[in-house]
């Protein structure tokens, strides 16, 4: 192993000729030496960025890897099939065994070393890197701290370094290691990407306790370990040693403890995920059916799926794949897989998915006729649409099937003739034979905010009401209700309340209402307007002509989101997601009159890792919070 | 003869290498790095002394692409301590046909491979509910604000002069 040396130089061409002569003097085989030569060349000719330049150089796909600190960490690039505008200030490239790193800026100290052959060998994809990076290089290295560093580079190395980990489908192991989101990046073909980049993923082997003690090791670990070692702290997770064969694990094991810090990442996991299975949903939306099966419908992956429970969410029988749109299916934050279904066992699915590059969405329906065993093919909710996106299903008491939903057409219409208008019109529509055919289709709100779920209660005989994020005059964002009757035909808009949100942004968080048996419109929303910011909650009992004063939800010095509210006789519960920066936990309130007084706020669930939004659901005389989240999974709560 | 024969291939082979290298460097598509948790300490670390602006937006959002033609001009003309968040999850080939459009492919890109969910945000901005577009401004000092929004570009040219 050639021992670590820095060097500094005072130009590029200085640096270049350095490096040509020494390395090339050390090769025999003409075909390296011409590597060397060529890809010096190269490196010297295209490394022209300066650190937060926008004349960023493109990257050659001959360099393997780059250096954002002088050298001191080198890593793979993330994403070197697109190229590379990213602030780098040295380049590295393996050639053989032989690994080049070259610095940008004239006055960087670059290491250069050659790495060991077997580690070159065995590692592919990233964990050259390490191999570049001179694992043992560093290891030599007696500066501790940069090992440490190792952290960076060296977490991604280790990953990397195990192929198996990476290719593994297994769905387990991948848990096991996607433990981090970053993993998740991985998603591409090279998956070692998305591994290299990342630090957690060592830490996700925090998983093992141990690991986090270990952690300490990191120091060691430093050492080229590093690489290696960064796995450690995968090893530590049962799933991937399952997987590994026992050489590699060997490997990995070896090092341990990069990143003790892991521990914490443990927890979060699951986050990465690669399948379309419930334990990688991003949104899932419950259906309690009239035989007290539970159907859940869930995104992940860009499929949309579907599942049954028969034991009331806590264990689901193999998910059927609804439709499959990839990067295509809309998973905005506000955008879910809607679900409704009847006493008959009729069920009906709508989801959104970007038709063109456009982003013109489109709104697509799939039915059962036998309790969510089997599903039509999925059908367009309208013909030559423009965009639709976000639906919101309902069901009367005479099992008309509503449907709501934010259309572009109003949009497209103006457009036509030169008149630019922002945001889109909310679209109404019910069906008398679950979704064979739509009656009254029609724009009931030409602007509207484009970018937030539609809320719709239709469940009171008398009093159908939606609610939407408006976008009044001035582009003001505030929200708005509009009651309607069975033919669908609503009253005219009316603003819940005066926030003054005016704005151009895509909020991504639409409003909750529902109808108390009093035909009282009780509705919860998000705002950063002018006259008050945080979660709110406003009650009508005159079919919205009026609303309450506004009533803050939490604190509104803290992180609240996600308000949902649910009516059962005179009794209304709200549910609202609080973050404290480790946590995510479900709020609730409560009232038994109608909204005239309202319990202190308690914490139904929390959880330390990705959370769905919680949504209420009711079932004959039961309501139910649902709450998805990555670590503890699908979760229904009764609440009453 | 066989010496001469053998340094000329190699001639060849450097200048062949060479040239296919740098036709593929020509041909790469606009580059964009992951952004995961935990990246936003290492983005500001990297600010050095200087001022940096970070602006957050998402493919799939109106007012997003309605602006950001304006932030493509403005980091021709004005600054190039500007970095770019894409936060939808969608192929990477949109993004990058996007960025190209919009005319920021100069500037650094970056695009959240995770759900763009509390975490993340949180390390930026502890109540920033995910509204975009969204922008982060750094000053010399290493002040942070953000505003939810459209950018007054002139006031943001002002800000940088400022700054530097």
């Amino acid at each position: 192993m050639a021992p670590l040396k820095k060097v500094g130089h005072t130009s590029i061409k200085d640096f270049m000729n350095t490096l040509l002569a020494r390395l090339y003097k050390n090769q025999t085989r003409t075909r390296t030496r011409t590597l060397i030569a060529s890809a010096a060349w190269l490196c010297s000719t295209l490394a022209v960025a300066q650190p937060l330049s926008p004349q960023l150089a493109q990257v050659p796909e001959t360099i393997q890897a780059i250096s954002y600190d002088k050298g001191q960490n080198i890593q793979k690039s993330p994403d070197l099939s697109m190229g590379l505008t990213q602030t780098w200030d040295a380049c590295c490239m393996l050639i053989d065994t032989l690994s080049l790193c070259m610095a940008q800026d004239p006055s960087a100290h670059v290491r250069i070393g050659t790495t060991d052959a077997t580690k070159t060998t065995g590692i592919t994809g990233t964990t050259e890197i390490t191999g570049i990076t001179g694992t043992t290089e560093i290891t030599g290295t007696t500066d501790a701290t940069e090992t440490t560093g190792t952290t960076d580079a060296t977490e991604t190395t280790g990953i990397t370094g195990t192929t198996e980990i990476t290719g593994t489908t297994d769905a387990t192991e991948t848990t096991g290691i996607t433990g981090t989101t970053e993993i998740t990046g991985t998603t591409d073909a090279t998956e070692t990407t998305g591994i290299t980049g990342t630090t957690e993923i060592t830490g996700t082997t925090g998983t093992t306790g141990t690991t986090g003690t270990t952690g300490t090791t990191g120091t060691t670990g430093t050492t080229g370990t590093t690489g290696t070692t960064g796995s450690t702290g995968i090893t530590g997770t049962t799933e991937i040693t399952g997987t590994t064969d026992a050489t590699e694990t060997t490997g990995i094991t070896g090092t341990t403890g990069t990143t003790g810090t892991t521990g914490t990442t443990g927890t979060t996991g699951k986050e990465a995920c690669t399948s379309t299975a419930l334990e990688c949903a991003h949104a899932a939306s419950p259906l309690i059916q009239a035989d007290g099966s539970v159907l859940l419908a869930w995104t992940a992956m860009g499929s949309v799926m579907i599942a049954k429970s028969t034991d009331a969410g806590r264990s689901f029988a193999k998910a059927q794949e609804l439709a499959r749109h990839e990067k295509f299916l809309d998973t905005g934050a506000d955008a879910r897989a809607q679900i409704i279904g009847d006493a008959h066992g009729r069920v009906m699915v709508a989801y959104a998915f970007f038709k063109d590059k456009h982003w013109n969405a489109q709104i697509n329906l799939t039915t059962s006729v036998d309790f969510g065993e089997h599903f039509s093919t999925p059908k367009p909710l309208i013909k030559n649409g423009v965009s639709e996106r976000f639906p919101s299903l309902g069901l009367d008491a005479q099992e008309r099937l509503f449907v709501a939903w934010v259309d572009k057409r109003v949009v497209h219409q103006q457009r036509l003739k030169g008149v630019k208008q922002l945001g889109g019109s909310i679209a109404l529509a019910y069906s008398a034979d679950w979704g064979l055919s739509f009656k009254s289709e029609h724009i009931v709100n030409p602007q509207s905010c484009e970018c937030c779920r539609i809320a719709l209660d239709v469940s009171m005989p008398k009093t159908k009401v939606m609610a939407y994020r408006g976008l009044f005059s001035g582009g003001v964002r505030d929200h708005a209700v509009q009651v309607f009757s069975n033919e669908a035909h609503p009253l005219e808009p009316t603003k819940v309340a005066d926030d003054r949100w005016q704005t151009d942004v895509c909020p991504h968080q639409g409003p909750s209402v529902a109808v108390s048996v009093n035909q009282t419109l009780h509705t919860v929303w998000f705002t950063q307007g002018e006259h008050r910011q945080g979660l709110f909650y406003a009650y009508s009992k005159d079919l919205g002509r009026h609303f309450s004063p506004p009533m803050a939800l939490g604190d509104v010095h803290a992180n609240e989101s996600r308000p949902f509210v649910l009516a059962q006789d005179q009794h209304v519960w709200m549910v609202w997601k609080r973050f404290d920066g480790q946590h995510a936990k479900v709020m609730m309130r409560r009232s038994t009159n109608d909204g005239a007084s309202w319990s202190t706020e308690q914490v139904l669930a929390q959880t330390a890792g990705y959370s769905d939004h919680p949504l209420l659901l009711k079932h004959r005389e039961r309501v139910y919070l649902s709450w998805l989240t990555r670590i503890e999974g699908f979760q229904l709560l009764a609440l009453n | 003869m066989k010496m001469m024969t053998q340094r000329t291939r190699s001639l060849i082979l450097v200048f062949l290498l060479t040239f296919f290298a740098w036709t593929a460097c020509l041909s790469q598509s606009v580059g964009m790095a992951p952004y995961v948790r935990g990246d936003w300490e290492k983005l500001v670390d990297k600010r050095g002394s200087g001022p940096l602006v970070v602006h957050f937006w998402g493919v799939s959002c109106g007012p997003c692409l309605t602006e950001m033609p304006q932030w493509g001009q403005f980091i021709a003309k004005e600054s190039s301590r500007v970095l770019f968040v894409q936060v939808d999850d969608v192929s990477k080939d949109i993004t990058a046909n996007l960025v190209k459009k919009m005319r920021i492919d100069k500037a650094s890109n970056y695009v959240v491979f995770s759900k763009f969910d509390e975490f993340l945000r949180f390390e930026i901005d502890s109540k920033w509910q995910g509204e975009i577009p969204y922008t982060v401004t750094i000053d010399k000092h290493g002040v942070q604000k953000a505003y939810a929004g459209n950018t007054n570009f002139k006031t943001l040219a002002a800000w940088f002069k400022k700054n530097i």
